[in-house]
């Protein structure tokens, strides 16, 4: 059983068509970059995985199981694109808060790893974009989920931050957890070296293919990106 | 059970947030206190009379009636027509012509329109002091007769009508409007903060992506929605208690403090439902946050509370009837001065309650769209 089934994914917004028949299959266990420019539906399709919203047309599967039903959503943490820290609240009290609901023990572990531990007791208004990044990035991986996603989540950080948490994420990989990582940026995904690279265009999705396929076959993500693109405006 | 954990989180957040925790304690009392100080006494402090007589003391008993009351300031004017400039110019509120001949002739009452409260209160004053001086006299000339009607052969059928049949009774005794205003003005103020601020909170929420994970987590959006009626349900509580107790610091006439202050639990819950509702719109256009303030102001106005719907318009008298802050008032009302919980108003807020909370519920869940 596949981590994440779609197919034949449609979500328009009224006259806005933010997908368009997209078909996706991950494997439990692997590490998926989605990469795509602003608007190109990335988000759109991550808020369908999470369960937040459903598609207007077509299948959407996750762990085998309806999204938006709550044992599945038990077993996928988020990181939203814009933190999803309450401010006036420490940090460990956003994790007590989140682990109560998704009924857990929160694990320690992704603390220490992204050097969350040395604030936990600091509100989240006083932390800077980065700090409060690193303790979103390690709350959801508190969870403990089977599926992690990430929305640009490295997207106010410095690079030792970014590297960080890219490491985290790796790290956390390699011990089972599926990830979905969206990003805007092709040196990031280079950086961050996934099983997978998928790049969204206007709501398609134009390219699918393993990292290293794409990058013995083009030489960089960017390269292969400027090829994708020069595709579609050809259509 | 994740509303219990929404819950306690809002709780948390409010008791920790030294703001909004200093609202919820102060603007209370200084709503009352001022209430206090504005309606304690509608009868007008100071009020000027413009006056003119040409009577040969038949207008005494008016005018020394007027001198007496402290309230009244007499304006002795020199002509009919400076009596009637001083009106017009709103100097005096009334101006008084006593004629000679009066009261075969008719005195000129003039008064100022725009002072409906100072005028109407000069001339209950005036009316009263008449009718008093009325019913003296023709007590004293009845005494004065009785001894030629006992001589008379054939008793003549004199009947005259008691001066005053009435015994004037009612359950609570001395009510000022301040004791009007108290109840309904209590449980508003208990249930306005209820409406506004989850507004801002939810627009807030969407910034941060704590909606987005909220409807990402293991919950039911409905958990979201009883969580935080909960807890704004607890405060609008608190607030209620602070306005009761502070009302009877003040001496209001509050007979039965915990029936108002359950009225006032049940209002603050009936608002809650509509700040959600309001909330969820909010969440989806900036628009709405005023929105709620366009809503609110004239249900407040055409609730009862301020003033009773009885001097309203049919149209407004009709507007009550859908107005849930009309049902508050009236319940507030009975509840602090009669003792009585009125099943009708209960009830109808009851289904205001559960009708905002369904309905904040379906948009809430429709915020998800908007993210
Ligand atoms: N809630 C929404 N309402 C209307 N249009 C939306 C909404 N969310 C996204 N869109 C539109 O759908 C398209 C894809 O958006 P999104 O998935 O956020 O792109 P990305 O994350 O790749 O930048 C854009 O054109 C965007 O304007
Ligand atoms: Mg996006």
């Amino acid at each position: 059983m596949p981590a994440v089934l779609a197919r034949d994914l449609w979500k328009e917004y009224g006259r806005v068509v933010a997908l368009r028949s997209v078909d996706v299959e991950v494997d439990r266990g692997e590490l998926v970059a989605i990469l795509g420019p602003n608007g190109a539906g990335k988000s759109t399709f991550i808020k369908i995985v999470c369960g937040v919203t459903k598609p207007t047309r077509g299948e959407i599967r996750v762990l085998g199981g309806d999204p938006s039903d709550p044992d599945v959503k038990r077993r996928v943490s988020i990181v939203p694109q814009q933190g999803g820290l309450y401010l006036e609240q420490t940090v460990r009290e956003n994790v007590r808060f989140y682990a109560k609901l998704y009924g857990v023990e929160p694990d320690e572990e992704p603390f220490e790893l992204l050097e969350v531990h040395r604030y936990m007791d600091r509100r989240v208004e006083h932390l800077s974009g980065g700090m409060r990044k690193r303790a979103a990035v390690a709350l959801a991986l508190a969870l403990r989920p089977e599926i992690l996603v990430l929305d640009e989540p490295t997207n106010e950080l410095d690079p030792t931050a970014r590297q960080d948490v890219i490491e985290a994420v790796r790290e956390y990989n390699e011990s089972g957890t599926t990830v979905l990582y969206v990003s805007h940026d092709v040196h990031e995904v280079e950086q961050l070296e996934p099983d997978r690279v998928l790049i969204f265009l206007e709501g398609r999705k134009a390219l699918d293919e393993p990292f290293d396929r794409l990058m013995s076959e083009h030489g960089s993500v960017l390269d292969a990106y400027r090829a994708v693109a020069a595709q579609v405006v050809g259509e | 059970m994740s509303w219990r954990a929404i819950a306690a989180r809002d709780l948390k957040a409010w008791v920790k947030d030294r703001r909004r925790m200093t609202v919820t304690f102060t603007m209370p009392v200084i709503v009352m206190i001022m209430m206090y100080g504005a309606f304690y006494d509608v009868n007008p402090t100071s009020v000027n009379v413009a006056i003119l007589r040409h009577d040969s003391g038949s207008g005494d008993p008016i005018v020394d009636q007027l001198k007496r009351d402290h309230r009244v300031h007499l304006i002795h004017v020199k002509s009919v027509r400076e009596g009637r400039d001083l009106v017009r110019r709103g100097s005096a509120s009334v101006f008084l012509y006593l004629p000679s001949g009066f009261p075969d002739r008719k005195a000129e009452v003039y008064y100022d329109p725009t002072d409906p409260m100072g005028s109407r209160y000069v001339l209950s004053k005036i009316q009263r002091a008449w009718a008093k001086h009325v019913a003296s006299s023709l007590k004293s000339s009845m005494k004065r007769l009785a001894p030629v009607l006992r001589m008379m052969p054939v008793r003549p059928a004199v009947h005259a009508p008691r001066f005053n049949p009435f015994h004037v009774r009612t359950p609570v005794k001395g009510l000022k409007y301040f004791d009007y205003l108290i109840p309904g003005l209590a449980v508003m103020t208990a249930a306005m903060g209820s409406i506004f601020g989850l507004g801002r909170l939810m627009m807030e929420e969407i910034e941060l992506g704590v909606s987005y994970a909220l409807f990402a987590a293991p919950i039911r959006a409905r958990d979201v929605v009883i969580g935080r009626f909960v807890n704004m349900t607890v405060w609008g509580c608190v607030r209620c208690a602070i306005i009761v107790l502070v009302a009877l610091a003040l001496g209001a006439k509050i007979l039965h403090p915990i029936l108002l202050f359950l009225v006032g639990a049940l209002s603050a819950a009936t608002m809650v439902g509509l700040g959600l509702l309001m909330a969820s719109l909010a969440g989806r256009s900036e628009v709405a946050e005023m929105a709620t303030g366009t809503v609110t102001i004239p249900m407040m106005f055409l609730s009862g509370i301020f003033m009773p719907i009885s001097v309203m318009p049919g149209w407004a008298r009709a507007l009550a009837t859908i107005n849930p802050m009309y049902y508050m008032g009236d319940a507030a009302r009975k509840a602090a001065l009669l003792g009585y919980l009125d099943p009708v108003d209960l009830l109808v807020l009851l289904g205001f309650m559960v009708g905002f909370l369904a309905a904040g519920s379906v948009l809430y869940d429709r915020v998800r769209e908007y993210l």
